[in-house]
């Protein structure tokens, strides 16, 4: 059997090392998912984070990679360069 | 608070299948994008934390990027359903293959500083369609409205905004893409509200304004700035800055809802802190 041969390569590769930083879960009333219909996963965040807009990196939070959870749990919302962050969450894990 | 289980997903990645469907890709969609100098940024010149905050602000690019394919290929398949225009619906159907270069832009910059952040993300619940018991009109309209007439237009004064801010070539030349395709995109959402126009009752328009309106909302910033500091590998960092947030929140409460009055949609703003409950 004939199989094409391509080269396929990555695009986008996760750093080495990298903690969840950002959770996109889908929201079934919003035309792109913010994720404020969960926003305590998957961390066991405490915190509600603060909301701003526009390409905000809010999603760090203030606290974070204690065990295996990092805080996290920041949203997106808004499409192309106006997609905004909202609200990041310290991790709480004792 | 119980503890949750570790999240043990991959973070979002992507890759390109490369050969014939490369080319044919790039000769279509990006044919200058390999002549941007994607290796001219030496990382070891920068500040470390100066780094990772664009890495950042890359990485969640892409995911906004990818956000607003999926969003556009909705609003094409969803205009098709509408019997839309066929210039108007091929409009649409092209905005996907723009918002998927702007994904490989973003990508290809997070790269060029060391990679992605981690990002779990479905992208098959990134997007949710409108409600099927919509007319396939007001189906088509309602993704418009939200996205093309708040999401895309707001993108659109932004990015003007952060295209003025000093950077390095490579970042220029990538918004310089970007900014480009935008222009049209926020035009978008007019050209498909006129063209419906005769054909909306009182009670249609008032569903596209509280459409309107809850977008709005989800989208409005918070009161407090972050700190910023100027980054020329990240000139969307003037989002975060007081200026931004108020520019922001200015083109969300004025700019669009004016330009959605206009036209006959009578948006009724929303607080912030009501998005939660009502999108």
């Amino acid at each position: 059997m004939k199989k094409r041969a391509f080269l396929k390569r990555s695009l986008l590769a996760v750093a080495a090392g990298a903690t969840v930083a950002l959770v996109l879960e889908g929201c079934e009333k919003s035309t792109i998912c913010t994720g404020f219909c969960d926003p305590s996963f998957p961390s066991d965040a405490g915190g509600s984070g603060t909301p701003d807009a526009g390409m905000q990196d809010a999603g760090a939070g203030t606290g974070g990679a204690i065990g295996s959870n990092a805080g996290s749990a920041g949203a997106i919302a808004g499409g192309g360069l106006a997609g905004s962050h909202t609200g990041g969450s310290g991790g709480s894990t004792p | 608070m119980a503890a949750r289980p570790e999240v043990t997903e991959p973070g979002f990645e992507l890759e390109l299948l490369g050969g014939p469907v490369e080319r044919r890709y790039r000769a279509r969609a990006c044919p200058e994008l390999e002549q941007l100098p994607w290796t001219s940024i030496r990382v070891q010149d920068y500040d470390p934390d100066m780094i990772a905050s664009a890495r950042r602000s890359w990485t969640r690019l892409v995911m906004s990027e990818y956000a607003a394919a999926l969003a556009c290929s909705a609003v094409s398949r969803a205009l098709m359903e509408a019997r839309a225009p066929l210039d108007l619906s091929a409009l649409a159907a092209g905005f996907v293959e723009e918002e998927l270069v702007h994904v490989e832009l973003c990508a290809r910059m997070a790269m060029a500083l060391g990679g992605a952040e981690r990002v779990i993300a479905r992208p098959e619940r990134l997007i949710a369609d409108a409600e099927a018991s919509l007319s396939p009109l007001l189906r088509a309209l309602d993704l418009v409205v939200r996205y093309f007439c708040v999401a895309e237009s707001l993108s659109f004064h932004v990015a003007r905004h952060i295209a003025r801010q000093p950077t390095v070539p490579l970042v220029r030349g990538v918004l310089a893409r970007v900014l480009r395709d935008e222009a049209r995109h926020a035009s978008f959402g007019g050209w498909v509200l006129d063209w419906a126009d005769d054909q909306l009752d009182a009670d249609a328009r008032a569903h596209l304004a509280r459409a309107a309106s809850k977008s709005i909302a989800s989208l409005l910033p918070g009161d407090a700035p972050v700190e910023v500091r100027a980054s020329l590998l990240d000139p969307s960092a003037w989002t975060r800055s007081r200026e931004g947030l108020e520019f922001v929140a200015e083109t969300l409460t004025s700019r669009i809802p004016s330009a959605l009055r206009e036209r006959g949609i009578a948006v009724e703003l929303a607080s912030r802190c009501d998005a939660p409950a009502t999108i």
